[in-house]
């Protein structure tokens, strides 16, 4: 089901920061998730999201993620059933690594009405290559998620977080996801934060970015096995004619994320607090944040705030955020911008 | 004596937009710029009379004709739930 963006409203919740994983790029800094909701906090959770939906007259799309959300199954499915029954939610995800899922636990997810696919990652079309970020036997054991969810009928996608080491295998990559049977495909830029900034050196030059935003997307307007997503920022600089590419950051916008602990950010990618929100609540969150008012404001947006694609683009916040310190900032890959050197 | 709502929060949006927000129930509202200062005005617990004398000299209305519309203006408010009127 797809939601026109501008009735659509987007939360990212993680249900735990622990994970059985340790991938080298990932944003996390730590796994200890101190503070973690209980189940009956986290439903709490939802009645102020539901809450907020209402009274934004929005329909919810929801990934529910972690760590590895598969570490609290009980609470996930416990969620899932809620999602499912709420008249506010459009559709959700689940962000896992596969590795945990048992038969049962795809067979319940085959039968959840408004589960709309499971995201996997991988980080190119080897074991070495996937390996080397995810750990060993990572590749071997998403693949085999893969097979089991398509086996049981639930669509699948698949996430690439695009370094210097992988750009060049995604036409390989298709290939192997194709042959996998897997629906969609996305991509999102490394960004040297949480335990990735001690790889800070695999983050794309701007022309490496340029080329992988021209390389996915022609493969993407060729590819005819699974769609390719491009609802990105940066997109719209490759093709702004056409509608399924590109799409504006939504930090401010239209979207929130929501941690273990209650705290929310304006994006995980973006860790900056924005309050709790079970103390704070959302409409103080969304409405009264001085972050989220001066983000929201294009003229305050170094570069972008002169672009004739702010619209549909404004650049990746949280890419600006992590290489100048400041959300407002340029995104370093633009190449529209006049400090690109690409 | 008109007091804004404690609930309410005022903001400049983006391209010289204004809203309302309420805190409590989520509701919005985009307002003018006329409603949004005497509404920031409230916040600040600004007499009407006084913003009605400022507006007067900055545009050189007459005064009483600007105290009218902001009567006006606060009397919508109060209906609406916005602002309390107290004795």
């Amino acid at each position: 089901m797809e939601i026109p963006a501008g009735d659509e409203f987007y939360f990212q919740w993680h249900l735990t920061e622990r994970c059985n994983q340790r991938c080298a790029h990932c944003y996390h800094e730590s796994y200890a998730s101190s503070g973690e909701l209980t189940l009956a906090d986290l439903k709490a959770v939802f009645f102020e999201m539901e809450r907020a939906l209402h009274a934004w007259n929005r329909i919810g799309s929801f990934s529910l993620t972690g760590g590895e959300p598969f570490m609290r199954r009980e609470e996930l499915f416990a969620l899932m059933e809620r999602l499912d029954s709420s008249d506010v939610v459009g559709y959700y995800d689940i962000l896992t690594n596969g590795s945990l899922l048992s038969a049962e636990d795809v067979r319940s997810m085959s039968r959840a009405p408004k589960l709309r696919r499971v995201q996997l990652s991988l980080e190119g079309p080897s074991a070495a290559s996937n390996d080397a970020i995810r750990g060993a036997g990572a590749f071997n054991r998403t693949l085999a998620a893969i097979d089991q969810l398509k086996d049981e009928g639930v669509e699948v996608a698949v996430m690439t977080t695009i370094t210097k080491r992988n750009k060049d295998s995604l036409p390989e990559l298709l290939d192997l996801l194709a042959s996998h049977r897997v629906d969609t495909f996305a991509m999102e830029r490394f960004i040297p934060e949480g335990s990735g900034a001690e790889i800070h050196d695999s983050m794309l030059t701007p022309r490496e970015a340029r080329e992988t935003f021209e390389l996915v997307h022609a493969l993407g307007v060729a590819e005819r096995r699974l769609r390719v997503l491009m609802y990105r920022p940066l997109f719209a600089l490759v093709d702004s004619e056409d509608p399924t590419v590109g799409a504006m950051c939504s930090v401010g916008t239209n979207a929130l994320t929501v941690m273990h602990d209650g705290t929310v950010y304006p994006c995980r990618r973006l860790p900056i607090p924005l309050g709790h929100v079970l103390r704070d609540g959302l409409f103080k969150i969304w409405y009264d944040s001085d972050f989220l008012w001066r983000v929201r404001e294009p003229a305050n947006l170094e570069d972008c705030g002169s672009c004739d694609l702010a619209a549909v683009c404004r650049g990746c916040r949280a890419m600006a955020y992590s290489t100048s310190g400041d959300c407002c900032g340029p995104d370093p890959h633009c190449w529209r911008s006049q400090k690109c050197t690409a | 004596m008109y007091r804004l709502k404690p609930s309410l929060r005022l903001r400049q949006g983006p391209a010289e937009t204004f809203w309302v927000f309420d805190l409590e129930s989520g509701s919005h509202f985009e307002v003018n710029e006329t409603a949004f200062e005497v509404l920031r005005g409230l916040e600040a617990a600004v007499e009407p009379s006084v913003l009605a004398r400022r507006v007067s000299e900055e545009y050189g209305i007459e005064e009483a004709e600007v105290m009218a519309d902001i009567e006006e203006l606060l009397a919508t408010c109060v209906e609406d739930g916005l602002v309390t009127k107290e004795a």
